[in-house]
């Protein structure tokens, strides 16, 4: 019997009600391991060529990896994936709370749906049963709603939720999975494939517990890390357990060197920045902290607000990227509005980043007269216009109005606008770009404009915490980094650090572990032996985050997406308008070298961007050549 | 020569939190780490810098009038400190 997990997939398809088990052998999973591993090669194995995102024949993938289901701080986490309607290529997001636990504790370590049901429906998964529920009455219904309604049909403590809200019903291009009430499974539009399969929420739970190979190893470590994050050398998890993402001092920095994403990066300096930090917030409206299952960094803000409107505090706090998308991003320094928002976003079941960034989209469109009020119902789009950002948020999620453009997505949006919209429109393959800037990260720009699924600040090294030697550089020469460069740096050696950074992130994905717990590289992949009693080692860790890149890569190339799309908005080549970087802009030459050495460096073409079938055979993927 | 540093939020060696403002008489040519190490920044302490907006480091050479602004490493959506 395997170790570390289930040994079980299960398969739904919708349309046929059937419901299958696959029990892969233990070769595959060693090869990719979990989480964006498994996504990638199902993706590219069984998502027929060509199909719209909302085709039936898409498929939803939601896979957890060796670590998912022990106890450990970091752990209960998931990813899902799926063809994206945002990019039409390959797409696969993360999310944490407690869902990803309970489903391992159903016994399987990944779940993929097809197909689409003739009416709403919801899927139960337990180590005792799965059944296809109807989910008439639910449609329509808030995450939050959902959640409560379905616990109480089942009267089954363990069970845990993924939802979608009205946004993936109505097929918002950008709409999320949440994980119980505040854990989004965010980017890519993941929320919408579930609501073309007419699924509300998959419901799981259980009492399973998976054989590990060395439990005493996994307790050592867990104490280790419970105990000592904050001191931990990397650094950054007593930040995170006090308040979370998007502290003051943290905001305000960027703020001054140009970080901080403002007026749909047209300026990157806000005035009111001070107002929107994660003290403000927990200063304001904090009732507290709390963790995802088993999680001793604990660094979720709890809110709650009663006046001039009232936010839950079920429905969590805003993270950074939702402080900066749907404040500064579109010039709005009202607290309240945010906080207001983020909840909205929550129980909508919309991706923050993408609703902030098309919102901004839409503001600047209003201000150069693309957009006007006759497009917009009256509204005065502007910047710094809480009420419209708020306006912004139901007509997006009921697709009204200029909502129903909106909730496009940018690139969609900018095509249907024409008259230079696409200026203003702020993507990569069409997912819109989170809430760090290229200009003063550029090589995380690099990552931005080459990773598979867009934009992602996941998927790669923040330049600004690796220019000097320090214990988290040091962590990621593990990888292969090479050594500390300047922010704007975009040298070969740099794009060395660069792809190690970019293994590391696809390696935590299939773990699959949360970036906010500070392990090692070694201490992972000590994990994953002492979960699976493999002689795993770092050398199979890069290895699979080279397979994982890769698939995704063949998988975008084989929908038409080519390197042509591995690259950032033109804004981002030029200054903003003021602030730190009124003279600045990415250097196109250095960008476009750096974008054919990463190609060479992952045994691409360095031209096209294609792998070679060289390296496709080192990976184990010869298959892939033709898929 | 005279410059400024400016903190924002906690580094070690600057024992500060929010921010705090010290001015430093410095030899010509001092650079961004003789400053810091000047007040008592640990050489393995990691920090950003920067000057009018823009990011500084180690070697870079200071000048008569210069305000440095230092924070613990911008990392993702948090820092590492």
């Amino acid at each position: 019997m395997m170790r570390g997990f289930a040994g079980k997939i299960l398969r739904v398809d919708l349309t046929s009600r059937t419901i299958q088990v696959d029990q892969p052998d233990e070769e595959f999973y060693r090869t990719y391991l979990g989480g964006a591993g498994f996504v990638s090669y199902y993706l590219l194995k069984e998502v027929p060529r060509g199909i719209d995102a909302f085709d039936p024949q898409n498929k939803l993938i939601f896979a957890l990896g060796p670590m998912t289901g022990l106890a450990m701080p970091g752990a209960t986490r998931n990813c899902v994936g799926a063809k994206s309607p945002l990019s039409g290529g390959y797409s696969k997001s993360e999310g944490g709370g407690f869902f990803p636990m309970a489903l391992k504790k159903a016994g399987y370590d990944a779940v993929i749906v097809e197909g689409k049901a003739g009416r709403p429906v919801y899927l139960l998964v337990t180590d005792q049963k799965v059944e296809i529920r109807d989910a008439a009455h639910l449609w329509g219904k808030t995450v939050l709603e959902t959640q409560d309604a379905i616990a109480a049909e089942l009267g089954e403590k363990t069970i845990r939720t993924a939802a979608i809200g009205p946004a993936g019903e109505n097929l918002v291009r950008y709409a999320c999975i949440m994980n119980d009430l505040k854990d989004a499974v965010g980017r890519g539009g993941l929320g919408a494939v579930m609501g073309s399969k007419n699924l509300k929420a998959v419901a799981a739970g259980g009492r399973w517990n998976p054989e590990v190979a060395d439990p005493a190893r996994i307790r050592q470590l867990t104490t280790m890390m419970n105990k000592g994050f904050a001191d931990n050398p990397l650094g950054f998890a007593k930040n995170l357990h006090e308040r979370g993402t998007g502290g003051a001092a943290m905001m305000l920095a960027g703020n001054e060197i140009g970080n901080l994403p403002s007026y749909n990066f047209g300026v990157n300096y806000f005035e009111g920045t001070a107002k929107v930090t994660a003290n403000a917030v927990l200063d304001t409206y904090g009732v507290g902290m709390e963790a995802c299952a088993a999680c001793g960094v604990r660094c979720k803000k709890v809110v709650e607000i009663s006046e001039p409107w009232n936010v839950n505090r079920r429905s969590g706090g805003p993270e950074y990227e939702s402080l900066v998308a749907l404040g500064p991003l579109c010039g709005v320094d009202d607290l309240a509005s945010v906080t207001k928002a983020n909840e909205l976003a929550n129980l909508y079941g919309l991706d923050s980043i993408s609703l902030g960034v098309s919102i901004g989209f839409g503001m600047e469109c209003f201000e150069n007269g693309i957009l006007t009020v006759r497009d917009t119902g009256g509204i005065e789009l502007k910047f710094g216009s809480a009420e419209a950002m708020l306006q912004m948020v139901e007509m997006i999620t009921h697709r009204r109005g200029v909502g129903d453009l909106l909730a496009e997505g940018t690139k969609r949006a900018a095509e249907k606008l024409e008259r230079g919209a696409d200026a203003f429109a702020m993507h990569v393959k069409g997912v819109e770009i989170p809430m760090h800037e290229p200009r003063v990260k550029q090589g995380l720009g690099l990552i931005y404009a080459v990773e598979a699924q867009g934009a992602d600040h996941c998927a790669g090294m923040h330049d600004t915490g690796y220019t000097m030697n320090s214990p988290a550089f040091e962590h990621l020469r593990g990888m292969g980094a090479t050594r500390p460069l300047p922010a704007n740096d975009l040298s070969d050696e740099k794009v060395a650090s660069q792809k190690a950074s970019h293994l590391w992130n696809l390696f935590l994905d299939s773990v699959v572990c949360c970036q906010f717990v500070p392990w090692s590289v070694d201490e992972l992949v000590e994990i994953v032996r002492a979960a699976t009693g493999w002689s795993y080692t770092t050398y199979e860790a890069v290895r699979l985050g080279e397979r994982i890149a890769t698939l995704g890569r063949l998988f975008n190339l084989r929908e038409g997406i080519t390197s042509t799309q591995d690259n950032l908005p033109k804004r981002m080549f030029g200054p903003t308008r003021a602030g730190a970087l009124k003279n600045g802009g990415i250097d196109p030459e250095k960008f476009r070298h750096a974008v054919r050495a990463f190609y060479a460096m992952m045994g691409w073409e360095e031209e096209t961007g294609v792998p070679t079938r060289g390296k496709m055979l080192e990976l184990g993927i010869g298959w892939a050549a033709d898929p | 020569m005279r410059i400024t540093i400016k903190t924002m939020g906690q580094l070690r060696g600057l024992q500060s939190e929010g921010q705090s403002s010290v001015t430093l008489e410095l030899h010509p040519g001092s650079t961004v780490a003789d400053a810091l190490r000047a007040v008592g920044v640990p050489d393995n302490e990691p920090w950003n810098a920067s000057i009018a907006g823009q990011l500084v480091y180690a070697e870079y050479p200071l000048e008569e009038g210069d305000s440095l602004l230092v924070f613990a490493p911008i990392a993702g959506g948090c820092q590492s400190a």
